[in-house]
């Protein structure tokens, strides 16, 4: 086992892009934690004369135009999208693993029906169902979650489903069975496991697609509301002053695309690392 | 294949069915409700204007009622009339879906123009400097937000390079040139994540048809690599692509929110924010219901199409 996880570690740190993606996520990880004492500057205090201020010692990446310091509301920023899109993944995590377990397992008409359901969610256009249900029942933060829950659950039940049914009839499951295993003790020690790495890939892909979903919902002013930064109303509020100060829209915008390369890179990284055809595809 | 088709056909009906299901109930989900909405906050409404109302509207009626009601009208073609307006929301979309099909179309074959040859290049010369600049490349469009692209393009295009891609949108029907000309940036920045998508699904699908057998002994019966390319790999490789191609045009053809909101295009995406922004709520309900059928229409395409093109599909 420890040999076992010897030779990943070492796997890892052979994929030059694998370790960029893991640092970019610690990183912005790092930041949503600290920012309120490593943001040079209250994200919500104006400071008045210093409107559109470009970058500087004081204002690294500048000010907006309430003259806010744009690198701490960025900063702040990360907790507000990094909290909306865990969330928002949790529950698409939890709904479709449940949805998906369930459907494998029993099997029949349930299953048919669960995955019939599924199948309407994906029938929608995925930002368009989001701003569907988030413009009827409004900018909430918690209606933001529900949403993008329910955009992407479909693919958590796709993925848990097919796993369960490719581990639920080979023989130590069907040995297991015999010896008299209760199904939840097969579930938690069998199939659990199995499920659990395409899983993990799935999550890290649909947090950087959670993460876009938010901050677009942000830049339609439907998502997280003003003051409060988030990277998707900065760049939306930037954007009329970008010709004169052009800072206000970079910065955030790079922001974003930061953390959504750093989960696709750690997604492909951990999908390499975890499905063992990829692996010796590469070998 | 007729028996193909026609199993997809009815194995689409529970989808079509749950999807009007659901655009009809999220809409009841409205805080308040649609009369509220409809009379605004400037007037009390006494209990018979409101009783008046809900008749107008329907909503004395049982909720199963309301719906087949509905389902009736769209069927005839009546997908409703705006609150804001008084306009028949099936006018207002036959204007407003062609500008967002044009643009699809633009942008998926684009994205296509430079998306394959990407992706083969790099297949064909897996883990050389070409494919390691391909895939980060297609990593970075992959993780390039939509609407900070699109942002970015106006302020190049507005600042630092004026040269008349920016401007109000233009009819095709008045002046083509003029038509593409602002269609060009929005094109691109629908385009380039699609391009990424293509690339790397492109790159994947022929690697993994260059280590099969049958392509092994094409190369030890002499052929040369480009004919091998073309005549074996090729054909194989790029069925499944077919399917990233349609899945991400029906994307688009519901419209681009994002993007037509930037540039200012008057398509479905624009239509649906804004009639979200009124709560001009059968509009909203009108123009999802329809981009999602369009989305199921072509994929249901799609497949026809991956079964057409490869027999194992059919008969499996």
């Amino acid at each position: 086992m420890d040999e076992e996880r010897r030779r990943r570690a070492v796997r890892w740190s052979q994929r030059p892009l694998t370790v960029v993606g893991t640092v970019l996520v610690c990183a912005y990880a790092l930041a949503a934690v600290l920012s309120p004492w490593v943001a040079p500057h209250d994200p919500l205090h104006m400071y008045p004369g210093l409107a559109l201020a470009g970058p500087s010692l004081r204002f690294p990446f500048g000010t907006d135009e309430f003259g806010r310091c744009v690198f701490s509301r960025i900063l702040h920023g990360a907790r507000v999208s990094l909290f909306v899109a865990g969330a928002s993944v949790a529950t698409a995590l939890i709904l479709g693993t449940t949805v998906g377990l369930v459907a494998g397992l029993r099997g029949g008409r349930l299953d048919n029906v669960l995955m019939r359901v599924m199948d309407v969610v994906f029938a929608f256009p995925s930002v368009l169902l989001a701003l569907f249900v988030v413009g009827v029942l409004g900018p909430a933060p918690a209606h933001i979650v529900v949403a993008i829950g329910l955009v992407y659950a479909p693919q958590f039940a796709r993925v848990s489903r097919a796993a369960v049914l490719t581990v639920r009839h080979l023989e130590y499951v069907e040995a297991a069975r015999a010896l008299g295993a209760s199904e939840l003790r097969i579930l938690r020690r069998h199939i659990l496991p199995n499920v659990a790495a395409p899983l993990i890939v799935q999550v890290s892909l649909t947090l950087s697609l959670a993460i876009l979903t938010e901050s677009a919902l942000s830049f339609l002013g439907l998502g997280t509301q003003p003051p409060w930064p988030s990277w998707g109303n900065m760049l939306s509020a930037g954007r009329r002053f970008m010709e004169l100060a052009p800072w206000v829209a970079v910065f955030p915008g790079a922001s974003i695309m930061g953390i959504v390369l750093g989960f696709n890179l750690l997604g492909d990284g951990l999908q390499e690392l975890l499905d063992p055809r990829m692996r010796s595809e590469h070998t | 294949m007729a028996r193909f088709v026609a199993r997809r056909l009815v194995s689409l009906g529970p989808v079509l069915f749950g999807v009007t299901v659901l655009v009809f109930l999220v809409l009841r989900l409205i805080p308040g409700d649609v009369i509220e909405v409809y009379a605004g906050t400037q007037v009390g409404l006494t209990p018979e204007q409101r009783r008046e109302l809900e008749r107008i509207f329907g909503m004395d009626r049982p909720l199963y009622r309301q719906y087949v009601d509905w389902i009736a009208g769209v069927l005839q073609g009546d997908l409703g009339t705006s609150l804001r307006t008084g306009r028949k929301v099936g006018h207002e979309i036959a204007t407003r879906l062609p500008v967002s099909a044009e643009l699809a179309t633009l942008a998926t074959g684009l994205a296509m123009v430079v998306g394959l040859p990407l992706g083969m290049l790099a297949a064909t010369q897996r883990g050389r400097a070409w494919d390691a600049v391909a895939r980060v490349a297609g990593l970075m469009g992959l993780s390039l937000p939509g609407f900070w692209l699109a942002t970015l393009l106006v302020l190049v295009f507005s600042k630092y390079l004026p040269v008349g891609l920016l401007g109000p949108y233009v009819r095709p029907t008045v002046d083509p040139l003029a038509n593409l000309r602002v269609l060009a940036l929005p094109t691109v920045a629908l385009a380039t994540p699609l391009a990424a998508v293509l690339m790397r699904y492109v790159r994947a699908s022929l690697v993994e048809v260059l280590g099969q057998e049958y392509i092994r002994t094409a190369r030890s019966k002499g052929l040369p690599e480009r004919v091998v390319l073309r005549r074996h790999a090729l054909r194989n490789a790029l069925i499944p692509v077919v399917t990233v191609v349609g899945i991400q045009f029906g994307y688009l053809l519901g419209g681009t929110v994002v993007v037509e909101e930037v540039f200012g295009i008057p398509g479905m995406g624009r239509l649906v924010l804004y009639a979200i922004y009124q709560r001009d709520y059968p509009v909203v309900q009108a123009v999802v219901l329809v981009s999602a059928l369009l989305f199921v229409g072509v994929n249901l395409a799609v497949d026809v199409l991956y079964a057409f093109l490869d027999p194992r599909i059919r008969y499996g």
